[in-house]
């Protein structure tokens, strides 16, 4: 089906792909907290986690958060009764405020202390 | 103001796909596409189909896809078209022939939400009175045209054909907002499920398709809203 991007139709679109990426990415993420057991295999993984590819992965996972998290407040606001005039306006404050804090968060994600 | 009409074609008595077939136009800058339309018809080419009616906004037979999105080729000016204007039959619809398609999905989908006044109660001498509070919150929903821009144009509806769709559920709101109306209850439950109201995602195509320019995405809150009440009260 082709039909014309709209503003809505890409929020719709990078929710549900955020969405399934999050999904996708909380069974791993179950799987390693529950296999940490004793404390050298927690400082393997957290080792693991200090590389700087996975340092990236981290940062890419906020950014897919805020999307999803942020956008999410966006429609919980319009279906509790916000003026539709206001999603894209919200929308596209949603994803600044996102890239934003994305932008802050990039020293501390990538080079800081673990 | 010379336009090419890109026509999406399909006549099931010949052709096994549909095809393109491009139209030169000349369309003034203050004429509306279904003149261009309606020209072709009579002058070039006999065999295009397409509904027309009323070529005023009123009646919503000459919805189409027109440049990725649909809208009513009559409230569309040749001069906000660029040069080439591609003209699809309304999305998510059989098509019948060329750009008519087959409106009985969607009007089962009204006629399933009661579309009509339900009240029970003895007749007035006159009319049943209503305030002009109480109007105004029908105001926006009693403009439906039934052209189907909304339902047609919405990602859920494409994949899910049992959802009632935009154009059912405003008209499912334009009742249970209606002062004058009893079935309010009848009408909820109806609205509820996993194929009602909280199938939509709020992608608002709808609301920018409504060439009626009714705010969809609202009524479909509101009727949100009301089914989640009454689901947490028990549907009393």
């Amino acid at each position: 089906m082709r039909y014309r991007l709209t503003t809505g139709f890409f929020a719709f679109i990078l929710n549900r792909l955020s969405g399934v990426i999050l999904a996708v990415f909380l069974i791993p993420h179950f799987f390693s907290l529950y296999f940490i057991g004793d404390a050298a295999r927690y400082e393997a993984i957290r080792d693991f986690y200090n590389t700087p590819v996975m340092r990236f992965s981290e940062l890419a996972l906020l950014g897919i958060v805020l999307a999803h998290g942020l956008n999410g407040i966006r429609l919980i606001l319009l279906e509790a009764g916000a003026p539709t005039r206001l999603q894209k306006v919200f929308f596209w404050t949603a994803l600044s405020a996102g890239a934003l804090i994305l932008l802050i968060s990039i020293p501390h994600m990538m080079w800081g202390a673990r | 103001m010379d336009k090419i009409f890109r026509i999406k074609r399909f006549d099931p008595e010949k052709d096994n796909a549909a095809r393109w077939e491009d139209f030169p136009v000349e369309l003034g800058p203050h004429e509306r596409l279904l003149d261009g339309l309606v020209r072709t018809k009579e002058f070039t080419d006999g065999s295009l189909t397409f509904r027309r009616s009323c070529a005023h906004g009123m009646c919503g037979s000459c919805a189409m896809k027109i440049n990725g999105r649909s809208r009513l080729a009559c409230q569309t000016l040749a001069g906000d078209m660029p040069e080439l204007v591609v003209f699809e039959p309304l999305p998510a619809f059989p098509v019948i022939k060329d750009l008519v398609v087959d409106m009985e999905p969607f009007f089962e989908k009204i006629k399933s939400v009661m579309p009509y006044l339900v009240n029970d109660e003895p007749l007035p001498s006159r009319e049943r009175p209503q305030s002009p509070e109480e109007m105004e919150k029908i105001l926006d929903s009693i403009r439906c045209i039934l052209c189907a821009c909304c339902t047609s144009s919405c990602p859920v509806y494409w994949g899910d054909k049992q959802y009632l769709g935009p154009a059912a559920l405003v008209k499912a709101a334009r009742f249970v907002l209606d002062s004058r109306d009893r079935g309010g209850k009848a009408r909820l439950d109806l609205v509820s499920g996993a194929h009602g109201a909280a199938r939509c995602h709020s992608i608002y195509n709808c609301v920018e398709a409504c060439p009626r320019d009714i705010d969809v995405t609202r009524h479909i809150a509101i009727l949100k809203r009301q089914t989640l009440k009454r689901g947490l009260r028990g549907a009393r």
